[in-house]
């Protein structure tokens, strides 16, 4: 997408910095010429090979979707029907899985390869979707609202979520409990994808119920945190980098994952966020 | 040099419970209680400057000892005050884990009506003894062993001066029993800032700041 930008960074949290510990997260984006898929995946805390699990399943979502995409030729038609998302969705999921499956023959046992995954495909005039696990995503319409585009998948506890690689492919029925696939149709002019690890600075996710006096997750994008940027800051780094070639945007929004505000500063975990913006 | 920054958003904390099922049997008499009593005291004072874990913790106070009772509903370190303990009679140490995963229990079926998210809650047992000859070991032993499995809290047993490992190891699986000697102190000011971590089912000794605490003789 021409008149779009797309920064992207993925940075170790306080807590993988100390203890000198590889980054669990990766994303990227893949820019076709109708279309751009974006991908993030967070390595699971207690897999040791998680950071080569995320890096794999990020580099085959952006191979596999692509293909998917090209041959149902949505990149160039009007209409995409939601339930067959859906489907190409879990068809790009096995794909991903069996990729890491294969890298396990390799030396490295499948479950320590354990990621999450949220793949946004950007078409002309709609955003397809699609995740697996926790992690958020939300998009800003024309007026300026934020809303999120998908619901994480939480297990009974924090930190526990479901990965590519968990015991779940056995029926569709059991997919579909896990693998959540949505078409947003609204004319847009910025989105994000990020891990949990950036939740609490982007995302309002836990309010105070007053009257169970425990918290609620009310899962929507935060509006100040992303509406400078978006609307301002971003648009000029855009500019000045059209003049000025020595800018990069995403060393930018690395340092700005790193130290944007004291909760990302603090942040345990580690940080990967894309955001798309319409800069033209 | 481009710098960008951004307002972060405002979250509370997600909750979490952590049961202390407290010795109050009459060996624990003179300095023990003491100790245990001065320690809590710090306890609660460690938490309640932490403005994290005083947002996020609940906290649950069991004691046995010819009695068991729950003498401190979860509760936030702003809605109580830490109790002084007296010790007196027996060691229903048994009974006194059972209530404590009933308290989990209840309160799990809060969080869920309410709240998609909450840490797995943890129990800490901290005797000096053993249990009474009329307690149910065998019984609890099979509870726990199910519970573990199914992750529905986590459980260590932290034995201080005195206490028996043999009849201890009866009914708690080996690798969760830990023993502190008299250092209540050093224990709860580290219990303070690891609760996270305990509740994530981490092993006590791979924390930070556990060299103090022997994983058990025959281990």
């Amino acid at each position: 997408m021409k008149d779009w930008s797309y920064l992207y960074a993925f940075v170790q949290g306080k807590g993988h910095l100390e203890e000198n510990s590889p980054c669990q997260d990766y994303c990227n984006v893949f820019q076709h010429e109708n279309y751009t898929i974006c991908v993030v995946s967070d390595g699971a805390g207690s897999c040791e090979n998680s950071h080569i699990g995320s890096r794999n399943a990020t580099l085959s979502a952006g191979r596999h979707f692509s293909v998917l995409i090209e041959a149902q030729n949505w990149h160039k038609s009007i209409e995409v029907p939601l339930e067959e998302w859906h489907k190409i969705a879990l068809k790009g999921f096995k794909a991903i899985r069996d990729d890491l499956e294969t890298i396990s023959i390799q030396g490295y046992e499948l479950k320590s390869l354990s990621c999450t995954l949220i793949v946004t495909i950007q078409l002309k005039n709609k955003l397809l979707v699609t995740h697996i696990g926790d992690g958020r995503a939300g998009y800003c319409n024309l007026k300026d609202e934020w809303n999120a585009m998908i619901t994480p998948y939480k297990g009974s506890y924090s930190n526990e979520t479901v990965f590519i690689t968990s015991d779940i492919w056995q029926d569709e029925t059991v997919l579909n409990k896990y693998i959540e696939s949505r078409i947003i149709k609204e004319k847009i002019k910025a989105f994000c994808l990020l891990t949990d690890g950036c939740e609490n600075a982007a995302f309002e996710c836990y309010k105070m119920d007053h009257e169970a006096q425990i918290p609620i997750d009310v899962n929507r994008p935060f509006k100040d945190f992303f509406h400078e940027n978006v609307n301002v800051h971003i648009p000029n780094l855009v500019k000045a980098q059209k003049n000025q070639h020595e800018i990069d945007l995403n060393k930018i929004w690395e340092s700005f994952l790193m130290n944007g505000n004291d909760t990302l500063k603090n942040e345990n975990d580690d940080k990967t966020m894309i955001l798309a913006v319409k800069t033209s | 040099m481009y710098e960008l920054t951004a307002p972060s958003a405002q979250n509370v904390q997600k909750p979490c419970l952590c049961v202390l099922v407290l010795d109050v049997s009459s060996s624990m008499a003179g300095t023990p209680i003491l100790e245990l009593n001065n320690a809590l005291q710090e306890f609660y004072h460690c938490i309640n400057q932490d403005n994290e874990a005083a947002e996020k913790l609940e906290i649950c106070l069991i004691t046995f000892g010819s009695k068991v009772k729950c003498i401190q509903e979860p509760a936030k370190v702003d809605d109580f005050t830490m109790p002084a303990l007296v010790a007196d009679g027996t060691t229903k140490l048994v009974d006194g884990i059972r209530l404590a995963i009933k308290q989990v229990e209840h309160r799990k079926e809060y969080y869920k009506k309410y709240s998609p998210q909450y840490s797995r809650p943890m129990i800490l047992v901290i005797t000096d003894g053993e249990p009474d000859s009329d307690q149910d070991i065998i019984g609890l032993s099979s509870q726990l062993k199910s519970d573990m499995i199914s992750k529905k809290y986590t459980l260590h047993v932290i034995g201080t001066t005195g206490y028996n490992y043999s009849k201890i190891s009866q009914f708690c699986p080996k690798e969760l029993i830990y023993e502190i000697g008299l250092n209540y102190s050093r224990f709860f000011k580290w219990l303070s800032r690891s609760t996270d971590e305990i509740s994530s089912g981490k092993s006590l000794s791979d924390i930070s700041g556990s060299d103090f605490m022997q994983q058990s003789p025959i281990n």
